[in-house]
């Protein structure tokens, strides 16, 4: 027999549940009407490839620049106390609250041609961002870096100031204890981050759509490539969305740790 | 190296006036309640905090001035420091952990290992090289802190409460290995403790640190015999006699006999409250095993209490109200009988 527990209140059981059926829905949607039995043929389709191709590229471009800048940034957050921190903060949250699209809109009047920042790209280097591969890219790494600079800002907090402190008075210079203290003890942190922002860069639409256009081969992702089909084919939608959900499901597990909470 | 200090350390709510004077190769015991800012002079002198009035000097060099804008980070200092959790590097093995040090000042992987090495072996751990922190006890993680501290040679040596929170065997060997030579002579070290016993055991002069300032300092046997102050009487307050065990005996060096309630380890101290000892004017009858002549060499009131100095084959400061040291007639030169019950005393194997 199991011990006696008090039944929880109904006026929060029954909200629980409709939230989890929220939720849930959608992806019994996807799933039951996947087409399962053409789905290799479906993927391998050269419109899919190339969409697969194009936002694995992206995706993990966006992923690898948001850990050059990212990790930087979180360690500046959570150590050096300065003037505007809060500030820095604010800027790191913007992408995660303002609709891509937006997010899209202010890189295109900034990076585009006629751009504050776009023009001299344009005038010195040649480079034009709008409407291509490196477009994309800026674009989704716009979206995925906060999610990475926060999680690395978190890890770096929750460190104990000891073993970098230590570390100083065993000879290391402040490069040198980030470089063999902090950046080991943080790497699961990073891995976190990474995985986050990954997810997040490989589902980005809005800003995409809107900064780098919809050009197959060049910037038509999956998520562009799903939006694309939906009217003309829907099957090869579903096809790809069991891709990207995929995805998803593979990031969790890779977080699962994290994700666990108490028991 | 020496150490000077005269400044003044804050942090948050609490304030620390400290003027201390540590010739080279003294090994200084600050101790105080928890929360008296022992461990933030303690990184003050590592370099880890700055002071906010006044000078540190290491070896005579300046390297901590607000106002004239001295401050010699923590790397350049050859200071070794070991906070009281140890905080070895959990992603490496404690051989990497020694290591780190030799390879940040510039020896090769090769030369770096085998100081690790050598240091682990001198600490009794050389079994344990490849293991990672998690894997090691309480004392072994100590230990290995020691090691990586010391393997850079530093002329300072700084220990954060280095023997709170390990059972009886782990205490006792890390406090044989910082008693002995392992530490070094020449080496200047500072320790960080609330517990009296440790203090004596392992410093060679004391600091009371309380109310944001030191209240006295000198050797152990200075500060225990003549306290300022009641709250350094009452924080200092212990007997400590060295010898060997025999049994339940400990025979001091100089030839008395203590009686103890437990066996004796073949070296050990003896550690007496000064409160629980009695004094009388003629041999006492009765059930206490330890009884002693002795002549009264010092009184002191502290307080409402009397301590006293005496001098014997068992030489014991003794602290008793005021009004039965009045009663006793207690003066420098009186002869007194102290006793002691065997239950009294806890004794520490060295």
């Amino acid at each position: 027999m199991t011990a006696h527990r008090a039944r929880p209140p109904l006026a929060l059981t029954v909200p629980a549940v409709l939230a989890v059926i929220l939720l849930a829905l959608p992806l019994v949607g996807l799933l039951t009407r996947a087409p399962w039995s053409s789905l290799p043929r479906l993927l391998t389709e050269p419109a899919a490839l190339e969409a697969m191709r194009l936002s694995l590229v992206v995706a993990s471009a966006a992923t690898v620049i948001s850990l050059l800048l990212g990790v930087p940034l979180g360690w500046v957050l959570a150590r050096v106390p300065f003037r505007g921190r809060g500030l820095v903060r604010v800027v790191v949250f913007v992408p995660l609250v303002l609709p891509p699209v937006v997010g899209g809109t202010a890189l295109l009047f900034a990076l585009g041609r006629r751009g504050l920042v776009g023009r001299l790209l344009d005038d010195w280097f040649g480079l034009v961002l709008p409407f291509s591969t490196a477009g994309a890219v800026v674009a989704a790494t716009f979206v995925a870096l906060p999610f990475l600079v926060l999680t690395v800002e978190a890890g770096v907090r929750s460190l104990p100031e000891d073993y970098e402190e230590v570390a100083r008075t065993l000879g290391a210079d402040r490069w040198a204890v980030f470089r063999h203290v902090t950046l080991p003890l943080i790497a699961p942190s990073m891995v976190a981050g990474a995985a986050l922002a990954f997810a997040r860069a490989i589902g980005e639409f809005g800003a995409t759509v809107t900064f780098a256009g919809n050009l197959p081969g060049r910037t038509r992702t999956l998520p562009l490539e799903i939006f694309t089909a939906l009217e003309q084919d829907p099957d090869t939608a579903l096809a790809l969305g069991v891709v990207l959900l995929a995805v998803a499901l593979v990031v969790l597990v890779a977080l699962r740790d994290r994700l666990r909470g108490p028991t | 190296m020496s150490i000077t200090i005269n400044g003044t350390v804050r942090r948050k709510r609490f304030r620390l006036d400290v003027d201390l004077d540590v010739p080279t190769g003294t090994r200084l015991a600050l101790i105080g309640i928890n929360g008296a800012g022992k461990s933030t002079l303690l990184r003050t002198l590592a370099g880890l905090h700055g002071l906010v009035a006044g000078h540190l000097a290491l070896g005579g060099l300046t390297v901590d001035d607000p106002e004239h804008g001295v401050f010699v980070e923590a790397d350049q200092r050859r200071v070794g420091y070991v906070p009281q959790d140890t905080a070895l590097f959990p992603h490496l093995s404690a051989a990497a952990n020694v290591a780190f040090g030799p390879r940040r000042r510039g020896e090769n992987r090769t030369e770096a290992r085998r100081l690790a090495d050598e240091w682990l072996a001198r600490v009794d751990l050389a079994d344990q090289a490849e293991h990672r922190p998690g894997q090691l006890s309480g004392g072994q993680a100590r230990r290995v802190a020691l090691a990586r501290a010391l393997a850079v040679e530093p002329d300072v040596l700084l220990l954060d409460e280095p023997l709170a929170s390990l059972d009886v065997d782990a205490r006792s060997s890390l406090r044989r290995l910082l008693r002995d030579d392992l530490v070094g002579a020449a080496r200047t070290t500072v320790l960080v403790t609330h517990d009296p016993v440790d203090a004596l055991i392992l410093a060679d002069q004391v600091a009371v640190v309380e109310e944001g300032r030191v209240l006295q300092s000198g050797t152990p046997e200075e500060v225990i015999a003549r306290p300022r102050s009641a709250f350094v009487a009452r924080l200092m307050g212990l007997n400590l006699l060295e010898g060997r065990g025999d049994g339940r005996t400990l025979v001091l060096t100089g030839g008395g006999v203590v009686e103890a309630a437990e066996t004796v380890p073949p070296r050990a101290l003896a550690a007496i409250r000064p409160q629980s000892i009695t004094l009388h004017r003629d041999r006492p009858e009765g059930s206490p095993r330890n009884v002693w002549p002795a002549t009264v060499r010092a009184v002191e009131q502290v307080g409402d209490r009397v301590r006293v100095t005496l001098e014997g084959s068992v030489p014991l400061v003794a602290e008793v109200t005021a009004a039965s040291g009045a009663d006793l007639g207690l003066a420098p030169g009186t002869s007194v009988w102290s006793s002691l019950k065997a239950t009294e005393i806890d004794v520490y194997p060295v």
